[in-house]
């Protein structure tokens, strides 16, 4: 009786590992009439309940175009998608179309994994901040979910304190008179979320003062500029001296919880979160440029562009290249940034019916786009996640207390530059 | 006896062939079915471990192709970041304190339920165990939302101590704590039972004549018992240690190494590397470095379990 089973066992064993390979091999081989199956990963980098509302646009795709089946693969943060691309290039499976960080680029030519898409690029009419500048004389990717850093105030908070809540602070200087006045109403001043990817806050707070985290070639950085040191010190003193945020490290997706629920009045956030602010909050939600120092450049810009991964079969890539553009033509990007309150990455989508009733309800969402000409790009380098830890972890230790300014920038840029090193000589 | 040895005495050149396949013969059907274990622990452990070792020794690509032998380079640059000086004192004092905390918790623990065996107990062990059956990824993200500040439970908690906005995993040495808070609240429970068993493995007749001898337990508990349950101590100190140093899951999900790398472990760095930079080679050295030390941690413990755990018996 127990050999019979055994043998059962066995048997049934080996024939699910026979039907596993036999229908690998007929999905390879499928007969042209059948559509062709793309394998499509996407991050969400923003607080709120996205993954319904990709799955619901990716079905619109497949209904609109039966030759070709989009398979959407939810993968996690930024970071984490890159790493399973990796894993799934190694693998020699690798997925046909994916959405990554914009500032990846240079690491993904590095890896050769990824195709230009000059053509893609130069037909949309896209936000000159969003696809410049060029990398070896090509565009890489098709800017998608692009988001500005904005700051979002309370104005019912603002008109207790007695400010103007028409508008956010646009001075540095403001930023402190507004929050001590805010403090002495009873409310937090500002939170400026410190933990995970810090750095994307924090660049703007640089640039605003003059020179940005890095330099155009991607093989250096400039983390121990006086001009950095300048922001981080008014990032402590906004906690320590004017005692109008919270000391310590604040999380990222907790900090939209807070204002809506009005325990801060300010905060700094991506203009990604517009939407889940808007949605949680019983108050006027204001929405601001960031506060200006000495430099006009005041915002950063950040999110993902959708990659077409090299490699692939030819009738893949045709279909890819199809699903791509629909993705970022005007109808959807509107869709998406209703949806989500990404910047739309054409001013095209701002033209349409759709988008105007939208805005026309919800002007907050016009101050992104507007921002887009005073916005410098996002730091991009080689070993760029390695590159955005270094970065981080100085500018946390210092947020948390254990080092000082001077002594967390200078070794964040000594670190760099010898990760670097071997790109500085090619 | 000697007759048995006479007949047992296999014959020279085919006899003994006969009696080989004659041994084998029975069991054909278990070595047939043996292959497909096999084949799996070849492919998904042997294979994998034997290509980390060679890899180590090699210069990498960026997409982990080897392209020379490169000696000892990839552990020098491994030995020359200084990040990993930070990352290995953060997973000694995580581990020390993991694994001593572990071992006090579940001692007193033991001693506890073995010292109560009646039917409330059993309650008791299923509410203490059921931590440990929780998968780590789902208990982290639980423990995500305790720790929320001014909306998790440890933030209604402090609130009206004006410390409501609190924030552990702001700050490096806490989160660093909270990852081994959350270590022992997976792990002293399951100890807790290896312990159980050893002082139940005890036979009453010692207790008895302790009961006689010394009616205030003090000084048996040193000389009788806790040398007899010394080996499984032991046993449960290697395993809690090898279980600390393998840690990953809930700095991916709680932490990822932040803030600063104040709770970036040498499992998650591990993962950093090689995922997150690319760096091939040096993970690769870092994961043969690994694969030694904890083998040889296993190992030992699997000798003291085997050889010397019933040794009064």
């Amino acid at each position: 009786m127990k050999k019979v089973l055994f043998v059962l066992l066995a048997v049934v064993m080996s024939l699910t590992g026979l039907a596993g390979c036999a229908s690998k091999s007929t999905s390879g081989s499928a007969p042209s009439s059948s559509p062709v199956q793309l394998t499509y990963y996407y991050p969400v980098g923003v607080t709120g309940p996205l993954v319904p509302v990709m799955t619901k646009m990716v079905n619109q795709f497949n209904q609109a175009n039966p030759t070709i089946h989009v398979n959407p693969v939810f993968s996690g943060t930024y970071p984490q998608t890159l790493a399973k691309v990796e894993t799934a290039i190694q693998g020699g499976n690798p997925p046909d179309v994916v959405v990554l960080n914009h500032t990846a680029r240079l690491d993904l030519i590095h890896l050769d994994a990824v195709e230009s898409l000059d053509d893609l690029v130069t037909a949309g009419n896209y936000y000159p901040a969003f696809i410049e500048p060029k990398v070896n004389g090509h565009y890489w990717g098709v800017p998608f979910q692009r988001s500005t850093v904005v700051l979002y105030y309370n104005k019912d908070a603002f008109k207790k304190a007695g400010l103007d809540p028409s508008h956010g602070p646009a001075t540095w200087d403001e930023l402190v008179a507004d929050g001590k006045a805010l403090e002495k109403s009873g409310i937090t001043g500002i939170e400026i979320p410190s933990d995970g990817t810090v750095y994307w806050q924090f660049e703007p707070f640089v640039t605003d003062c003059g020179k940005n985290l890095y330099n155009d070639d991607g093989k250096s950085v400039n983390f121990n500029s006086p001009e950095a040191k300048e922001a981080l010190n008014f990032w402590l003193d906004l906690s320590h001296k004017y005692k109008i945020e919270p000391t310590g490290i604040l999380p990222w997706a907790t900090t939209p919880d807070d204002f809506a629920a009005g325990h801060t009045a300010m905060i700094i956030h991506s203009s990604g979160s517009l939407a889940n602010i808007l949605k949680k909050s019983s108050f006027d939600v204001g929405v601001a440029f960031l506060p200006k120092n000495t430099s006009d450049y005041r915002t950063g810009t950040g999110g993902g562009d959708f990659y077409l991964m090299k490699g692939i079969p030819a009738d893949h890539r045709t279909a890819a290249l199809t699903f791509i553009k629909w993705m970022c033509a005007p109808e959807q990007q509107a869709e998406w940034s209703i949806n989500t309150g990404y910047v739309a990455s054409t001013p095209d989508a701002y033209n349409l019916p759709v988008m105007q009733a939208y805005v026309a309800k919800t002007p907050q969402a016009l101050v992104s786009p507007s921002q887009l000409q005073y916005a410098q790009p996002e730091m991009s380098t080689y070993q760029l996640n390695q590159i955005y830890d270094v970065c981080n972890s100085a500018v946390q230790s210092v947020i948390a207390g254990k080092a000082s300014v001077d002594d967390a920038l200078n070794k964040a840029q000594q670190d760099a530059t010898t990760i670097l090193a071997p790109y500085q000589q090619s | 006896m000697i007759h048995l040895r006479i007949n047992d005495n296999p014959g020279p050149g085919t006899a003994r062939q006969r009696s080989l396949v004659a041994a084998v013969r029975p069991h054909l059907l278990c070595y047939g079915l043996l292959l497909l274990p096999i084949a799996m622990v070849c492919t998904f452990i042997v294979i994998p471990m034997v290509r980390t070792v060679w890899s180590s020794f090699q210069a990498m690509d960026a997409r982990g192709m080897a392209i020379h032998f490169s000696g000892w380079q990839n552990y020098h640059n491994l030995f020359a970041s200084t990040l990993l000086q930070t990352v290995l004192k953060n997973t000694l004092f995580y581990s020390v304190l993991s694994v001593v905390l572990c071992l006090i918790i579940s001692f007193i623990l033991s001693i506890v339920l073995n010292d109560s065996r009646n039917s409330s107990s059993r309650f008791l062990l299923i509410g203490l165990f059921s931590p440990t059956v929780i998968p780590v990824v789902a208990g982290a993200n639980i423990w995500l939302y305790f720790l929320a500040p001014r909306f998790g439970l440890l933030g209604r908690i402090l609130e009206p101590f004006g410390l409501g906005n609190v924030n552990l995993l702001g700050e490096p040495t806490s989160a660093l704590c909270v990852l081994v808070v959350l270590f022992v609240w997976k792990y002293a429970p399951y100890f807790t039972l290896f312990l159980l068993a050893a002082l139940q493995a005890i036979p009453p007749d010692i207790r008895d004549a302790m009961r006689t001898e010394d009616p205030h337990h003090w000084h048996s508990y040193f000389k009788v018992i806790l040398p007899m349950i010394a080996p499984m101590i032991a046993f449960v100190t290697m395993m809690a240690t090898v279980y600390a140093l393998e840690t990953v899951d809930p700095v991916y999900v709680m932490t990822q190494g932040g803030p600063g790398n104040g709770t970036n472990l040498i499992m998650y760095y591990l993962y950093q590397l090689g995922f997150n930079y690319f760096s091939w080679g040096p993970a690769a050295a870092l994961s043969t470095i690994l694969m030694v030390g904890l083998s040889g941690l296993s190992a030992v413990s699997l000798i003291i379990l085997e050889r010397r755990a019933f040794h009064w018996q």
